[in-house]
């Protein structure tokens, strides 16, 4: 009996310590921290404010930070890059798991692409991060359904993604192994300054007939939304779109519209004065100044028509301001200039 | 099904969990449900069933017949009957092409423009190793060395266990029938042997094997472009990859066999520490070249036509030389057939048939005069030095063989030798050429490292069981080295959509 004893608790020492080295090295491969933002499930269920569901431009563009500390209200994110969006109803399912937000905000600028062209890692990227449910699969699915390249027999490597990410050990670097140092509660800070290759676009007046499968992923996505009544707002963000992408975003917006929902078209804005030639880290996405005016902005709009909650003071929400503290702390050290002035200067050049 | 899939652990899984759940009399069914699970699962064809009976059938009946005939000359008849039943559908799934392009190649050499058409079969998996295992047995029936099997389940069960259908070993029936019908209970310490030699034989396919091939198909894959080093190269990683892959296999085909309690016969004992081919060849591939020697080369060597021959030869000269002239005959048809049964193909007949052949027979003749030399000179053989260079020597010989055993013709495998000898060891030094050839700076360092680790782990086997060894380790060691080993596994790993899938290079033979 003894010798039984002795055996089973070997056997269960050895896998539970199995378990934890899986845990630290599975997480060490994981995916690159640059490329998601799903603080959705990280933050506690239901005490988020509003949830920002799109590509990386979401995460790099709108600081919750900012957001938070200027107007009390908690964003979080379900975004991923180049995110699919045929995915985006089945992330929107998930979001309202997790989160009982005053208003959704839906990044609409992956639906021109063409959904034939949706890539591997595009897809990996947006349901890796998700928890595994019926909905994660389907969201799978309805990515692949698109792409005929994917071969079938590959599907199981959506649902055991370590036989894709083990193959990271090569590109490890110190981020890999750092413990939430990025983090800023969804938001990308990157001071990287490039130019952007447009000023503003022209975009057509006229609606035209849309591609079936885009209308048909727009319409269930906006079905879904009226069914489980929910609050939304379509975005259209400063980013780079070919010119055959401007009528995709103008038919969409119409569609949107007619059915009563509210759709922003940042690119016709004047409001904010973003400086083309240093607001952008590249040509999709805001560094970490640009991202303050459009955050500045935005987070107004949602306050005023949304009411939503100040939370600056609760205990409950203290790691916001924790965050936003050593947020501000990293900005200065990497930007030799405070945070806080900065976004004063904004506000004045905005007459905010 | 490939050995190192996860369709494969799950099916292992489930057949481990039911066999040791059963009630112990009905154990072998388990293993035969599986077997046929495993023999039919790939691309379900009805007419797999047909030639999976084509085997079964008449060697379970030419079974039961020679032994109810024993010492007659019908013993001898069913015999033969079995036995040219079953090369002949071996032949016919397996070498009819090989004739055909043989006619085709002796019609060109008559300039005749009439081309046969090869032609394309799908012969059963396993079918070659089957083949040679249900010969085994009706010889050893007619023999006296074992007892036909009874029942037609029982039998289709020998023929089928699922582990050895893709890579071996060879099992003899009267080594292998009680384990394979036996009760068996489940033992804590034969499983975690089991498993730890299933880990073994993962590390050595996912993480050296799978990482040669990276490098040796691209090579091998455009001789014309790759040459000089980076021939060297593959044709030094070949057999590397080629023992890893084969041998690993069998590891994991062992481990699975001794979880459930059925010991097979050992493949490999380091044969790259073999100091002449002949002992490599007594390290490599062991159960193919005792089940030749029992069945093609003793036969051959007690024939009427070789004791007929040593006595005519024994007249003209003396008889140490005639009988060693028959016995390098012998030896030709036999290596000739190990060609023939690696594939329908002239490069597996010259690299790992006649080539070998003829080191081996060089060995044999030179051997003697390099002992002369070697003593005039004053050169000590019993040195650690001189065992290596014999050891260099003997792996150098194999994989220059083995570049016919690769390439995809005769023609290739000539133009790899040729593509040899260009000048350019640059490739080691200038920091990017070396590594266009799929494998980057991390993959060559993880397979240096990993062939350390494998030559260390065979030098150990040497002198006993490496598991053995480490058993009598610490805990706090022992079980550093099954972690390293288990994430040296699943980090290093060739395997998922980063890589092309493992393919058993010994599961098409």
């Amino acid at each position: 009996m003894k010798t039984i004893i002795k055996k089973i608790i070997k056997v269960l020492s050895f896998l539970i310590i199995f378990c934890v080295l899986c845990l630290i090295i599975f997480k060490v491969l994981w995916l690159e921290k640059t490329e998601y933002s799903y603080t959705v499930y990280d933050e506690p269920k239901n005490s988020s404010d509003v949830v920002y569901i799109g590509s990386s431009v979401s995460f790099y563009h709108f600081n919750s930070l900012l957001a938070y500390n200027e107007y009390g209200f908690t964003t979080t994110f379900m975004s991923s890059g180049t995110q699919p969006f045929p995915a985006v109803k089945y992330l929107l399912k998930e979001a309202t798991n997790y989160q009982t937000p005053k208003v959704y905000i839906i990044d609409i600028s992956r639906l021109p692409k063409d959904f034939s062209q949706i890539r591997v890692q595009d897809i990996r990227r947006c349901t890796d991060k998700m928890k595994f449910s019926q909905n994660r699969i389907d969201a799978i699915n309805k990515c692949l359904s698109y792409h005929e390249e994917i071969e079938k027999d590959k599907y199981i490597e959506y649902y055991f993604s370590f036989l894709i990410y083990h193959n990271r050990w090569k590109k490890l670097n110190n981020l890999d192994f750092s413990k939430n140092e990025d983090y800023y509660k969804g938001f990308k800070f990157n001071k990287r300054t490039d130019s952007y290759p447009h000023e503003k676009y022209n975009w057509p007046e006229e609606i035209t007939e849309m591609p079936e499968e885009k209308r048909e992923s727009l319409e269930d996505l906006i079905n879904y939304i009226k069914q489980s009544n929910l609050n939304v707002i379509f975005v259209i963000p400063h980013t780079l779109y070919e010119e055959s992408e401007l009528q995709c975003l103008v038919n969409a917006s119409y569609i949107i519209e007619q059915n009563g929902l509210k759709v922003i078209n940042f690119d016709k804005l004047e409001d904010f004065n973003l400086d083309y030639s240093s607001d952008f880290l590249d040509k999709y996405h805001l560094n970490v100044d640009g991202a303050s005016k459009y955050t500045l902005y935005f987070s107004k709009y949602l306050m005023n028509n949304y009411k939503l909650s100040n939370h600056k003071g609760d205990s409950f929400y203290e790691s916001w301001d924790k965050e936003y503290l050593k947020f501000k702390k990293d900005y200065k050290k990497v930007m030799e200039k405070d945070f806080e002035e900065q976004v004063n200067i904004y506000k004045e050049q905005m007459n905010y | 099904m490939s050995l190192t899939s996860l369709v494969f652990a799950l099916f292992c899984i489930i057949t481990i969990g039911l066999y040791f759940i059963v009630n112990k009399k009905i154990q072998w069914v388990i293993l035969l449900i599986a077997s046929l699970i495993f023999l039919f699962f790939d691309g379900f064809n009805p007419l797999n069933i047909v030639k999976f009976l084509l085997v079964l059938v008449p060697t379970y009946f030419c079974g039961i017949l020679i032994e109810k005939n024993k010492g007659t000359q019908r013993a001898k008849l069913y015999l033969a009957i079995g036995v040219m039943l079953i090369v002949g559908q071996l032949f016919y799934f397996k070498y009819t092409n090989l004739l055909v392009n043989t006619i085709n190649h002796i019609l060109g050499w008559f300039k005749c423009e009439y081309v046969i058409n090869t032609v394309q079969r799908s012969p059963l998996l396993g079918i070659s190793y089957f083949s040679l295992i249900m010969i085994s047995y009706l010889v050893d029936i007619y023999n006296g060395i074992c007892k036909p099997q009874k029942n037609p389940f029982k039998c289709a069960l020998f023929m089928t266990y699922f582990p050895i259908l893709t890579s071996g070993p060879f099992i003899r029936y009267n080594e292998i029938e009680n384990d394979l019908y036996g009760k068996h209970k489940f033992n804590f310490s034969r499983f975690c042997n089991g498993l730890i030699r299933v880990l073994w034989g993962l590390f050595k396919v996912l993480v050296i094997s799978a990482r040669c091939g990276i490098f040796v198909d691209t090579v091998y894959g455009n001789v014309r472009m790759y040459n000089g080093s980076f021939i060297i190269i593959a044709a030094i990683l070949f057999p590397i990859q080629l023992y890893t892959n084969f041998s690993g296999s069998i590891d994991i085909i062992m481990g699975i066999s001794e979880i459930l309690g059925i010991n097979l016969p050992e493949n490999f004992t380091a044969p790259f520490f073999s100091t002449t081919l002949t002992e490599f060849w007594r390290n490599w591939h062991i159960t193919l070249g005792g089940w030749l020697r029992d069945y093609i080369f003793y036969p051959i060597l007690k024939s009427n036509f070789i004791q007929n021959l040593t006595a005519k030869l024994k007249k003209k000269f003396s008889k140490k030389t005639s009988k060693k002239i028959t016995l390098y005959l012998s030896m030709l048809i036999m290596w000739t057939i190990i060609g023939i049964w690696h594939g329908g193909n002239y490069t597996f007949i010259i690299g790992s048939g006649l080539l070998q052949f003829l080191f081996m027979f060089l060995e044999d003749i030179l051997g003697p005069v390099a002992k002369k030399i070697n003593k005039k000179l004053g050169i000590n053989e019993d040195t650690f030095s001189y065992r290596l260079y014999q050891r260099i020597r003997t792996f150098l010989l194999f994989a220059f063989a083995m570049i016919f055993f690769r390439a995809t013709s005769v023609e290739d495998a000539l133009i790899t030798i040729r593509g040899m000898f260009r000048w350019n060891p640059w490739i080691f030094f200038d920091n990017v050429t070396l590594y266009v050839a799929g494998l980057d700076m991390q993959d060559f360092r993880i397979l240096i490292i990993s062939i350390i680790v494998l030559f260390i782990v065979d030098s150990l086997s040497r002198t006993g069981s490496v598991r053995e060894k480490l058993s009598k380790q610490n805990i706090i060691f022992r079980w550093t080295i099954l972690y390293l080993l288990i994430f040296g596994i699943i980090v290093f790993g060739c395997y998922g959509s980063g890589y092309d899938p493992v393919a058993f290079i010994y599961g098409g033979f």
